[in-house]
């Protein structure tokens, strides 16, 4: 009944079919080899003689990409009726590997901005939490309240000065929050791609320090039901979580379902006490239903999050000691102060194909309920935000190696209040509205890009009078030039964010920072500008990335401390400053020696500068140097297979160059080791075991707001990941 | 295996539920020298509890604690305060 239901409302026009061949340098067919078929973000896996099917047709035009690990990705795009054949080269460096843009649908080797993908399976293995995985990355850290409260800090910048999208929309999570975390997992999330610095062009008002984009994991192309779990647990905060992935398809209709249960307890320190209201706990669902006919894409998406999180460093005391901060005894049962969480993001995306060209309409909801309760019944804040974006993008190629993209991006967000004891921010309605037009210029290796936006945002308070209007334009231009050996990328972009509500008109207790808040209405924009230059040098055992730039931003928002409290609550105010610079230079470095093969040394290098005319800037992170060494184990004919060990180590340096009134930070090192270990009649089976900050080393990162309060991070910690199909 | 995989992830899916909302009280008074004192009130629960967080207590008479005196009053929600903290 189910499946003429099915039928019924989807027809299968095309029974057509496409398949194809991949093989090695020695003209070997390879096994295991993913097949991205992009327009319909569907895997396909090659069997044992390399070859692949797909029982339906997707849009002509199509860029399909083929990837293996230790190979070369390749890419062709697909025309009706070819006979698809592709060889893939060995590879030893995968430095800067190339991969194809969910942004943009480009190869990295074409990309003239900075944008840096990763897969989440690639992320540190010892990493537990989205953020903490993504700050592994150069040029990223994390701001920390614990472990259940983490934002993205991308070269110095966060909150409301990056932008974060799931796949293609704005997550709006009340960013504005010095205590308000990412607010999502890596629940069904397949990549993230990161965009470094001014990224307004594409994204639009606010994203000046940069970009964070999670585009979902693809849809599998196997009839049967594909079930998979994924288990971790760390001994520190008596942490698990689990995952449990569903995925199906029938010919055009395609569906996947992830759902995940996550708790963890007060963590331990070094010394063997507790934090206490470290805990927390996230629920999460997430669902995708895909449909595509011959030149048309449709995605239907919705997730839910839900955060339980506890503020740890409560205390009526003004100055309390760490003794009273800990405890002797771990719990994990919810208390107060506390976070509550909701999110709930639904999108629909429809992809149209006319020939070369290609329309993308993409309307997307979402409502954010953020509560903080001190008390056990009465919350502090009870907020919610709604947001509605409309987004239209169209992309045409004039001759054969220019291509132009117009779009326009409309968004509007509703905060509104509940009731409780303290309002914040007052019911208020924002409107954006944006348009770009992008031109691309691609002739073999050299690319160039140039685009221009223009953007309003209107903010109205519901209950006053007030209301206030920002526009600005912003700009891209960009080359790349790809060589042999080398790739070179140099590339301008501007950004601008306007005054959250928060800064402009906040006049109260923000509980979660624990600070009496004060805004500044004739607050104006923020104009950022960067220069970025990238220079990638590679053979087959050494790879070498170079990334300086520069960035300006004048009239920068800063939240001062003032020398009052008001109710015992320090008193911080909004201010402008007239310019401030953010300079840095970011190094990867990647050794595979020809003499052991199995061993990969990689090295980062993050260094970062930021100052106004007369002082550092705060919370600027401190320069980091991170070594990861892998050694992949030789493949045995036997069941259980050791399939790598890993060793990293990651220095911090101490952080001097501090804002008037901030603390100044130590240097640290932390050294985590893990061993992965696979079943070979078991391809889906993965087990990691590890311990992390192996040498119990007592640190406190500069970033971490309880630094103030001297409250260490978590001490030694051992570690398990499961992950396998079902 | 798949059994044990299933049931292992059946047993931490929704593992942990809290029902305890019974919770020690204390008004919450601030002396001279800005250090907090307080006047322990006892256990509350339920519509109880939403109650005094929500209209607070008044204190009939004054209330020595150590060298202190807590004075007579109306001590709204706000100074009501329930939640735990660490042992020490």
């Amino acid at each position: 009944m189910l499946k003429q239901v099915v039928l019924l409302i989807f027809p299968f026009y095309c029974f057509a079919q496409i398949s194809g061949t991949v093989k090695n340098n020695d003209n070997q067919p390879l096994s295991g080899v993913d097949v991205l078929i992009t327009s319909t973000s569907v895997l396909i896996q090659t069997d044992s003689q390399g070859n692949f099917t797909l029982n339906y047709d997707i849009p002509s035009n199509t860029l399909i990409y083929f990837s293996k690990e230790m190979y070369e990705g390749k890419s062709l795009i697909y025309k009706k009726g070819d006979n698809i054949s592709v060889q893939l080269e060995k590879l030893y460096i995968d430095i800067d590997e190339v991969v194809v843009s969910s942004l943009n649908q480009k190869l990295s080797t074409n990309q003239t901005v900075n944008i840096q993908s990763v897969n989440m399976n690639q992320l540190n293995a010892s990493s537990f939490d989205l953020v903490e995985g993504l700050a592994q990355i150069s040029g990223v850290e994390a701001i920390s309240t614990g472990n259940g409260i983490r934002k993205i800090v991308v070269r110095g910048l966060s909150g409301t000065r990056v932008v974060t999208l799931m796949n293609g929309v704005r997550v709006e999570n009340q960013q504005w929050g010095g205590d308000h975390g990412i607010g999502f997992t890596d629940l069904g999330i397949g990549k993230v791609e990161l965009v470094k610095g001014p990224a307004s062009i594409m994204f639009g008002a606010d994203a000046l320090g940069g970009a964070l984009y999670f585009s979902d994991e693809n849809y599998t192309s196997k009839k049967k039901i594909q079930s998979k779990i994924n288990s971790t647990f760390e001994s520190s905060s008596m942490r698990f979580n689990n995952q449990l992935s569903l995925k199906w398809t029938h010919k055009e209709l395609k569906s996947n379902t992830f759902v995940e249960y996550g708790n963890a307890a007060d963590y331990q320190l070094p010394n063997k006490r507790y934090l206490f209201n470290s805990r927390y706990s996230n629920l999460a669902l997430k669902t995708a239903l895909g449909y595509n006919m011959e030149n048309w894409v449709m995605n239907l998406r919705y997730q839910y999050n839900y955060n339980i999180l506890g503020l740890p460093g409560h205390s009526h005391d003004k100055e309390p000691s760490i003794q009273q901060l800990t405890s002797s005894s771990q719990n994990r049962y919810p208390t107060r102060p506390t976070q509550f969480n909701t999110q709930h993001l639904i999108k629909l995306e429809n992809k149209f194909y006319f020939g070369t060209k290609t329309l993308k309409a993409t309307l997307s909801n979402s409502t954010n309920r953020l509560e903080e309760f001190e008390a056990w019944t009465v919350a502090e804040i009870d907020m919610t935000l709604g947001s509605t974006q409309l987004n239209l993008d169209y992309s045409m190629p004039i001759t054969e190696r220019f291509k132009w993209t117009l779009g326009t991006q409309a968004a509007l967000m509703n905060t509104k209040n509940k009731a409780a004891r303290t309002q914040l921010l007052p019911d208020a309605t924002t409107t954006d509205f944006g348009a770009f037009s992008l031109l691309e210029y691609n002739k073999g290796s050299f690319s160039s890009q140039a685009g221009l936006r223009y953007d309003t945002r209107s903010i109205e308070l519901t209950n006053s009078t007030f209301s206030k209007d920002f526009n600005a334009y912003s700009a891209t231009l960009g080359v790349s030039k790809k060589g042999e050996n080398q790739h070179i990328r140099l590339s301008y972009s501007s950004a601008f964010r306007t005054p959250h509500f928060s800064e402009l008109l906040a006049n109260g207790v923000h509980h979660g920072t624990q600070r009496y808040e004060i805004g500044e209405v004739n607050l104006t924009s923020e104009k950022g500008n960067q220069l970025d230059l990238s220079y990638e040098w590679a053979n087959q055992h050494l790879g070498l990335i170079i990334n300086p730039y520069y960035h300006i931003i004048t009239d920068f928002i800063a939240l001062n401390p003032l020398d009052s409290t008001i109710n015992n609550y320090p008193v911080y105010r909004y201010e402008q400053e007239d310019k401030v610079s953010i300079k840095g230079v970011e190094m990867n470095l990647h050794f595979h020696p020809h003499f052991a093969h199995q061993l990969h040394i990689e090295e980062s290098i993050t260094l970062l500068e930021g100052k106004n005319e007369n002082n550092f800037l705060p919370l600027m992170p401190a320069n980091k140097f991170q070594t990861l060494v892998k050694y992949y184990f030789e493949k045995r004919q036997k069941r259980v297979q050791l399939h790598h060990l890993f060793f990293d180590y990651t220095y911090h340096s101490a952080q001097n160059k501090v804002a008037q009134n901030e603390r100044v930070s130590e240097q640290y090192g932390l050294i985590n080791l893990g061993l992965n270990i696979v079943l070979n009649n078991r391809p889906d089976f993965a087990l990691t075991l590890g311990v992390k900050n192996i040498t119990n080393k007592s640190y406190i990162s500069h970033l971490s707001r309880l630094k103030n309060y001297g409250i260490p991070h978590e001490g030694r910690s051992y570690f398990i990941k499961l992950s396998s199909t079902i | 295996m798949k059994k044990v995989l299933i049931v292992l992830s059946a047993g931490f899916l929704f593992s942990c539920t809290n029902s305890d909302d019974c919770h020690e009280c204390h008004i919450a008074w601030e002396n001279a020298q800005g250090q907090e004192i307080e006047v322990e009130l006892g256990e509350f629960c339920g519509a109880e509890l939403s109650d005094l967080e929500s209209n607070g207590d008044t204190l009939l008479e004054p209330v020595v604690v150590g060298m202190d005196t807590v004075p007579a009053a109306y001590y709204p929600g706000s100074s009501i305060h329930c939640e735990e903290h660490a042992d020490h």
